[in-house]
């Protein structure tokens, strides 16, 4: 008797699927992607110091003024480049005054605009860490020309760190 | 011929397999682990009023004055090691009402040392971190 053998258990068309390793295999790639868009989104690369005891803050990218130092001293304004402002630039004292100029107009541009927090003066600083501290007094200097008070130099907590938080109040 | 459609041997309810159920979850500790490094965290540093900067600081003689140069730190002129700085720093601030100090630090000394200076001056006590500014040439 010929019988087509037809084993049952082996045309199922599928087993059922298992959605858990999907959702894993999902999320390792938002992380990855957390991880990743930072880095790109932040239009130059700081690596910022890091320190203990620090400060957060509620921070409103369109509605606050940062300003970055990468890690050849060239200036940034809000992610954008300042003109004139690139480190070999800002050597020679005729340099140093253009860059100047250029930078504090856009700052005070920046904290006249429309989108602006209002009465929000302060500086949120992403300057990397192995700059000589010249640049950064340079730029405090001309940050003082254009109102800011305060300057909020953004940092990174070591992991494992237990540090306290300070929510800042203003 | 009778054919029996029975059931393949298979349970209705599966042993639920933790495992996966395990790895998910770290994932997604992992996930919020991240989403915390999205705030803004600070060191925050006053600029100084229009007073001359130099003035301002030693107009009052009680203000502390931190001074890092390549290599050496001194509070109040005084010369002290990286090591003694936090205690010197909790010892002088203990007892004291104005928690501020200012921190004046030479163009070469690298911006991790300055910040690192002022952190260990926030774990010492002080609220208020202000900065000197060399005079304006």
């Amino acid at each position: 008797m010929a019988m087509a053998t037809h084993d049952v258990t082996d045309t199922n068309v599928m087993g059922e699927i298992n959605v858990t390793p999907m959702v894993d295999v999902m999320l390792v790639l938002l992380i990855i992607f957390m991880v990743v868009t930072p880095a790109i989104a932040a239009g130059f690369t700081a690596r910022l110091p890091m320190g203990a005891h620090l400060k957060s803050h509620d921070f409103k990218e369109n509605e606050q003024t940062v300003m970055g130092i990468d890690g050849l001293g060239d200036y940034y304004l809000n992610k954008k480049p300042v003109p004139g402002c690139r480190f070999v630039q800002r050597q020679s004292p005729a340099g140093k005054a253009a860059c100047g100029a250029q930078l504090l107009s856009w700052l005070q541009a920046d904290y006249a605009r429309p989108g602006h927090k209002p009465n929000d003066h302060s500086l949120y600083l992403r300057a990397d860490q192995t700059r000589p501290y010249q640049d950064v007094l340079d730029a405090m200097d001309l940050a003082k020309k254009a109102g800011v008070a305060m300057v909020a130099a953004v940092s990174e907590q070591p992991p494992g760190v237990k540090a306290e938080l300070e929510k800042a109040t203003d | 011929m009778g054919i029996s459609m029975g059931k393949t041997g298979r349970s209705e309810v599966s042993d639920i397999n933790i495992t996966p159920m395990i790895d998910v979850l770290l994932v997604l500790l992992v996930i919020f682990m991240l989403a915390q490094q999205v705030l803004m965290k600070t060191v925050d540093i006053q600029l100084p009023k229009d007073l001359p900067p130099n003035q301002q600081a030693q107009q009052d003689p009680d203000n502390i004055i931190l001074e890092i140069d390549p290599g050496s730190y001194k509070v109040n002129t005084k010369p002290v090691t990286k090591d003694q700085l936090l205690p010197f720093l909790t010892q002088t601030y203990t007892g004291r009402p104005k928690k501020v100090i200012f921190v004046k630090a030479d163009g070469r000394v690298t911006y991790q040392t300055v910040i690192e200076a002022m952190d260990i001056a926030r774990g010492a006590g002080v609220k208020v971190i202000g900065a000197v500014l060399p005079p304006t040439t």
